[in-house]
């Protein structure tokens, strides 16, 4: 194979370079250490498992228009199942952040994975609010013109207004979960790249990285 | 109401009057304490159980 100097093309350089840093069997790997093998380590899994119910339950609900839901029992359902997987998918991040956490997950370079993990984790927070700010009920009234002064204090105010209703839907459809979705990618190729981190060593052991 | 009863519907009837938890400095609504507590349990669990078929290298 040529070096990446030799590539005319920036296909062919983007290529080895994805290639070089995440080789085929590392990105898809059919086996993994056997410290894998416990239920703390399947709460990231059930985190993108419940993320992609809450995707596809939005897109449904974004089909049928933001008052689908009040006037309709089916427009009702998916409301509820984006509402459930949205709590599922944060109860599952959080046991998950716990996990990663008190094992110290950030050793062996694995700094950024962290920091990706910690900003999904805000950005997600960011997109269910701006999700209860589009219910379109009383409730949505209440969040918004509670959140308005301290968001406006923070300076945020002028292209982040939690009283334009049109503003936060299209954050909460569009933006917000581009961003979300990138980071949890981005998360999960440094999960592949770096390695699943394992357990902390016991006392006066290696140090595990 | 009995208080298991009550304390249920205080998690799943989410139209209803909400509940709290307060002691002094300390607020919480029922919901989240529920939530809260479910998580610890399940951390934990996770922990404390075997793992099925741990045959993997």
């Amino acid at each position: 194979m040529s070096s990446v100097e030799e590539r005319p093309t920036w296909t062919g350089r983007l290529r080895e370079a994805g290639v070089k840093a995440l080789p085929p069997e590392r990105l898809l790997p059919d086996t993994q250490p056997v410290f894998v093998s416990s239920w703390i380590y399947v709460f990231g899994a059930l985190t993108i498992a419940a993320f992609v119910v809450v995707l596809v339950s939005g897109a449904v609900l974004a089909l049928g228009g933001v008052g689908w839901w009040h006037r309709a029992a089916t427009g009702h359902f998916f409301n509820s199942l984006h509402l459930w997987s949205t709590e599922l998918f944060f109860f599952f991040m959080v046991v998950h952040l716990w996990g990663k956490f008190f094992m110290a997950a950030w050793r062996g370079r694995r700094a950024l994975t962290w920091i990706t993990g910690a900003v999904s984790f805000l950005v997600s927070i960011a997109t269910a609010f701006t999700g209860y700010l589009s219910q379109q009920n009383f409730d949505s009234q209440w969040i918004g013109t509670q959140a308005k002064d301290g968001l406006n204090a923070s300076g945020v105010g002028a292209f982040f207004n939690v009283l334009d209703y049109g503003q936060m839907i299209v954050w909460h459809v569009l933006l917000l979960p581009l961003v979300v979705g990138l980071l949890i990618a981005g998360h999960v190729l440094l999960v592949r790249r770096r390695g699943v981190c394992p357990p902390l060593p016991a006392r006066g052991a290696d140090s595990g990285k | 109401m009995p208080a298991a009863v009550d304390l249920l519907a205080a998690v799943f009837n989410l139209n209803g009057r909400p509940h709290y938890v307060h002691s002094g400095w300390f607020l919480i609504s029922v919901g989240n304490l529920v939530v809260i507590v479910l998580m610890v349990v399940v951390f934990v669990l996770a922990l404390l159980l075997p793992f099925p078929g741990r045959r993997r290298q």
